[in-house]
C-alpha cells in the first residue's frame, strides 16, 4: 500500500514537471524548459533521423529557440499525459504561425497544427535524462506549403 | 445477468451521471472478456464480487483493488471476469469528481487508483457498509449520502469548466471549442490548463472521446448491426469515412469491421 502511494506520488511529480515543460513552451523560456532536465540530458527529434539527437541543455534549446524565432507565437495544448514505467507520455497539439525561414521551409506565412508525442524519461530524483519527440513531419511541411 | 443504471438525486446530477449496479447469478461458467471503449466518464467503484483483471495498454493484467476509482480512458480497455460478479459504481460527470473533491484528474488517466489509497479512511468505512447492505437499494443510498456529505463540505463549486465538459457530453462531442470559448469570453490556455486539472485530458481532446464513446454505444444499442454506415459517420460528426477509421482505430486499437466482430461474438455469447 505504501509504495503503491509512493508510486502514485513520483508519478504527479513527473507529470507536474511535464506542465511546467510545456507551460515554459507557452512563454517561451527555453531556460525554464531546459532547467527541468538533468544537465547531461539527451533529446531525440524523431523525424530528423540521426541528426536529431544531441544534448537537451544544447541542442535542444537551440532547436526550442529556431522554432520560437520562427513561430513568434507558437503555443501548445497538452491533450493527454499518461505514466508507462519510468516514462510520461504527453500527446500534445503544436500550433503557430511563420514569420521567417525554417528548416529548409521557406516563411509564406501560413499556419501548423501538429500532434505531437513526448516521450519524457526521469530518474529517480524526477528530472527529465531524455526526451523523445515525434510528429508527421509530412503533414506538418505541407501544412507551411513546403 | 443483471446490469441496471440509477439516476441521482436532481441536486447531485450537475456531478454525477448515473449509479450503476452490476451482478451476476449464478456465477459464470466460464471467464469471459468484455471490452470497452474509452466512455468519457470516470467512476468509483466498489467490488463485492470476485476479484477481476483490466488490460488497458499501460498495465496488460491489472488485478484491480476492492475500492477505485477510474480516470479518464483514452484508449480500449478489457475487463477478465470469471466467478461471481458484484460491484456498485458511482459513474461522475466528466469534472464531477475534481469538483466535488479537489482532485486533478490528469494523474489518474488511464489508471484504476485504490480508493483507500486517494482519500483514506473515509473510503474503508464506506466499503465496509457497502459490502453490509443487504440489497441494492440500501447500497445506492450509502453513495448518494457520502456525496450528499461531500457536496455540503465543499459547496456547490460547479463552475465554466463543469458547464463545458457536461455541454460536451450533452452534444455527444459534436461541438467547436474555439467558438465556444470565444461565445463564453474565456482565456484559452487558461480555460485548457482549468479543463486538463478538472477532466484530465483537453478539450478538444475529450470532445473525440466523446464522440467516439457516443458512436459505440449507438452501435451496441443497435447490436452491432449497422444499416447505413454513412448517416452514422455524419450524424456523430466525422468529415469522412477515413477520418472516422483513424479517429476509430485510434481510441479503440482496432478497425471499426473487426472491433464490431469481435464484440458481436461477445453478444452472442452473453445472450
Amino acid at each position: 500500500m505504501e509504495t503503491q502511494t509512493k508510486a502514485s506520488l513520483t508519478e504527479q511529480t513527473r507529470k507536474g514537471a511535464c506542465l511546467a515543460f510545456f507551460s515554459a513552451y507557452q512563454d517561451l523560456d527555453t531556460a525554464r524548459m531546459i532547467q527541468l532536465a538533468t544537465s547531461d540530458a539527451t533529446v531525440y527529434f524523431m523525424p530528423m533521423g540521426e541528426d536529431g539527437k544531441g544534448s537537451l541543455w544544447e541542442f535542444g534549446k537551440a532547436v526550442w529557440q529556431l522554432i520560437m524565432d520562427s513561430f513568434p507565437n507558437v503555443d501548445n495544448t497538452v491533450d493527454s499525459m499518461k505514466t508507462e514505467g519510468d516514462t510520461i507520455i504527453a500527446k500534445v497539439t503544436i500550433f503557430g504561425t511563420q514569420a521567417q525561414d525554417f528548416m529548409g521551409i521557406s516563411n509564406q506565412g501560413l499556419s501548423f497544427n501538429s500532434d505531437h508525442v513526448f516521450v519524457f524519461r526521469f530518474n529517480e530524483a524526477d528530472q527529465i535524462t531524455h526526451l523523445d519527440i515525434n510528429w508527421d513531419h509530412a503533414s506538418f511541411g505541407k501544412q507551411l506549403g513546403a | 445477468m443483471y446490469y441496471r443504471k440509477f439516476s441521482p438525486s436532481s441536486h447531485l446530477a450537475p456531478y454525477i451521471e448515473c449509479y450503476y449496479v452490476w451482478e451476476n447469478k449464478p456465477t459464470l461458467a466460464q471467464p469471459i472478456r468484455i471490452e470497452s471503449p474509452p466512455t468519457g466518464f470516470v467512476s468509483m467503484v466498489f467490488n463485492y464480487g470476485d476479484a477481476y483483471t483490466v488490460d488497458n495498454g499501460r498495465h496488460e493484467v491489472l488485478r484491480v483493488p476492492p475500492a477505485f476509482l477510474t480516470g479518464q480512458a483514452t484508449q480500449s480497455y478489457k475487463l477478465d471476469i470469471s466467478g461471481r460478479i458484484g460491484m456498485i459504481g458511482i459513474v461522475f460527470k466528466p469534472a464531477g469528481i475534481s469538483t466535488l473533491f479537489g482532485l486533478s484528474m490528469y494523474e489518474f488517466a488511464d489508471d484504476r487508483v485504490n480508493l483507500e489509497d486517494v482519500f483514506g479512511r473515509p473510503m474503508t468505512q464506506l466499503r465496509e457498509q457497502i459490502l453490509e447492505a443487504a440489497h441494492t437499494d440500501q447500497r445506492v443510498q450509502l453513495l448518494e449520502q457520502f456525496l450528499n456529505r461531500q457536496l455540503l463540505k465543499k459547496g456547490d463549486s460547479f463552475d465554466r469548466t463543469d458547464f463545458i465538459a457536461n455541454l460536451i457530453v450533452d452534444r455527444k462531442g459534436i461541438i467547436n471549442i474555439n467558438e465556444l470559448t470565444n461565445d463564453l469570453y474565456v482565456c484559452r490556455r487558461q480555460f485548457e490548463r482549468q479543463f486538463l486539472h478538472k477532466v484530465g485530458v483537453s478539450p478538444k481532446y475529450y470532445a473525440r472521446i466523446r464522440r467516439i464513446s457516443y458512436l459505440c454505444a449507438q452501435l451496441a444499442r443497435q447490436r452491432w448491426k449497422v444499416a447505413d454506415w454513412h448517416d452514422l459517420i455524419y450524424t456523430c460528426g466525422y468529415y469522412d469515412q477515413s477520418h472516422f477509421i483513424r479517429e476509430f482505430t485510434q481510441f479503440t486499437g482496432k478497425r471499426p469491421t473487426l472491433y464490431i466482430k469481435d464484440n458481436l461474438e461477445l453478444t452472442n455469447y452473453l445472450s
